[in-house]
C-alpha cells in the first residue's frame, strides 16, 4: 500500500483513523505503520503496569515494535469505534476493543480512547488511553 | 447567557465552556456545574469504574446533580492540566490530567481522563468519562 502524502480532508482523516484500527485488529503492523510518520510519538497514557509497552516512545521503528510486542501478547478480536471527533489535523475517538490473552485465554472488552495528530497525511501522534482495571482482568487466571 | 445572545462563535463558546467546567469542577461548585447542563444532560462514566462511587450512565440535571456530589463525597479534583481539546460541531473531546485527592486516604495523585461532551444551545447535553480506574483505585488503597 502506497503512504498517504497529501494534504488531508475530514473524510480522509476519518477513512485514514478507521484504516487504522481495522488494520490495529487485524494484526497487520506493517500495513499501520504505512501511516506513521518517521518521528511519531507514541503517548500510551494511564497506569499500564501490566502492559508490555507501557512508556511514550518516538520513531517508526519503535512504535512499530510496541505494537508487535502487544500483538504477541494478547489478540484483537475486533475493534468497534463509538465515535470520532474530526478538528483539522486531530481526531479524537472513543472504541471498545475485544482483546484475548494468548496465555491465559481470557477474553474481554476494553474500552479505549485515541488522541491522534496527523501532519501531510501522516499519523505524528498517537496517543491512547486504555481502561487499565480492564486489561487486569484480561491478565487474570 | 444564551447562545443566541452571545457574540461569540460557538467553537469560541464550547471551548470557553469547557475550560469554565473544569474550573468548577477544581472550585466544587456543582450549582456553577448544573448552570452549563441541559435539563436532559445524560452523564456517562464508562469503563471499569469498581473504585468509583457512580458508575452507571444518568439522565437529568437531578441525577447529574446526584452522581457529581457523589463524587465529589469521596474525592477532591485539585487541578486539572488540559492536554487537548478536539471541536467537531457540537461535539468536544478533551484530556486532561487531573491531579485527584481521596478523602478517605488523603493520597494525591494524577489520573488521566478523556472526556467527550456534546454540547445543544449552549448547553451540556451529554457528558462521556474515561478516566484511568487504576490509577483511581490506587488513591483509594490505604497501603
Amino acid at each position: 500500500m502506497q503512504s498517504a502524502k497529501t494534504l488531508e480532508s475530514r473524510e480522509t482523516i476519518e477513512r485514514h483513523v478507521r484504516t487504522i484500527f481495522e488494520r490495529r485488529a487485524a494484526g497487520d503492523v506493517p500495513g499501520l505503520i504505512d501511516y506513521v510518520a518517521e518521528d511519531v510519538f507514541y503517548n500510551v497514557q494511564g497506569d499500564w503496569t501490566i502492559y508490555p509497552y507501557s512508556r511514550p516512545a518516538r520513531g517508526k521503528k519503535v512504535f512499530a515494535q510496541a505494537l508487535a510486542m502487544v500483538n504477541a501478547l494478547y489478540e484483537n478480536l475486533g475493534s468497534t469505534i463509538h465515535e470520532i471527533v474530526i478538528d483539522g489535523d486531530r481526531a479524537a475517538l472513543h472504541r471498545t476493543s475485544k482483546m484475548r490473552n494468548r496465555g491465559t485465554g481470557g477474553v474481554h472488552s476494553i474500552d479505549v480512547c485515541n488522541f491522534i495528530r496527523f501532519r501531510e497525511g501522516l499519523v505524528i501522534e498517537f496517543s491512547e488511553y486504555p481502561d487499565s482495571a480492564a486489561m487486569v482482568r484480561v491478565d487474570d487466571q | 447567557m444564551t447562545l443566541a445572545e452571545n457574540p461569540m462563535s460557538d467553537r469560541a463558546l464550547m471551548e470557553q465552556r469547557i475550560r469554565a467546567l473544569l474550573k468548577m469542577r477544581e472550585d466544587g461548585d456543582l450549582a456553577g456545574l448544573l448552570s452549563l447542563a441541559a435539563p436532559d444532560i445524560v452523564y456517562d462514566i464508562r469503563g471499569n469504574w469498581a473504585a468509583f462511587p457512580f458508575s452507571e450512565p444518568v439522565r437529568g440535571k437531578e441525577m447529574t446533580a446526584q452522581a457529581l456530589s457523589m463524587i465529589a463525597i469521596h474525592y477532591e479534583n485539585l487541578d486539572n492540566v488540559l492536554h487537548d481539546i478536539v471541536i467537531d460541531g457540537d461535539r468536544v473531546a478533551l484530556r486532561r490530567t487531573a491531579t485527584i485527592r481521596h478523602r478517605g486516604t488523603g493520597k494525591v495523585g494524577p489520573v488521566e481522563i478523556s472526556d467527550f461532551v456534546r454540547f445543544r444551545d449552549g448547553l451540556v447535553a451529554e457528558l462521556v468519562e474515561n478516566a484511568d480506574p487504576v490509577a483511581l483505585a490506587w488513591l483509594e488503597s490505604s497501603d
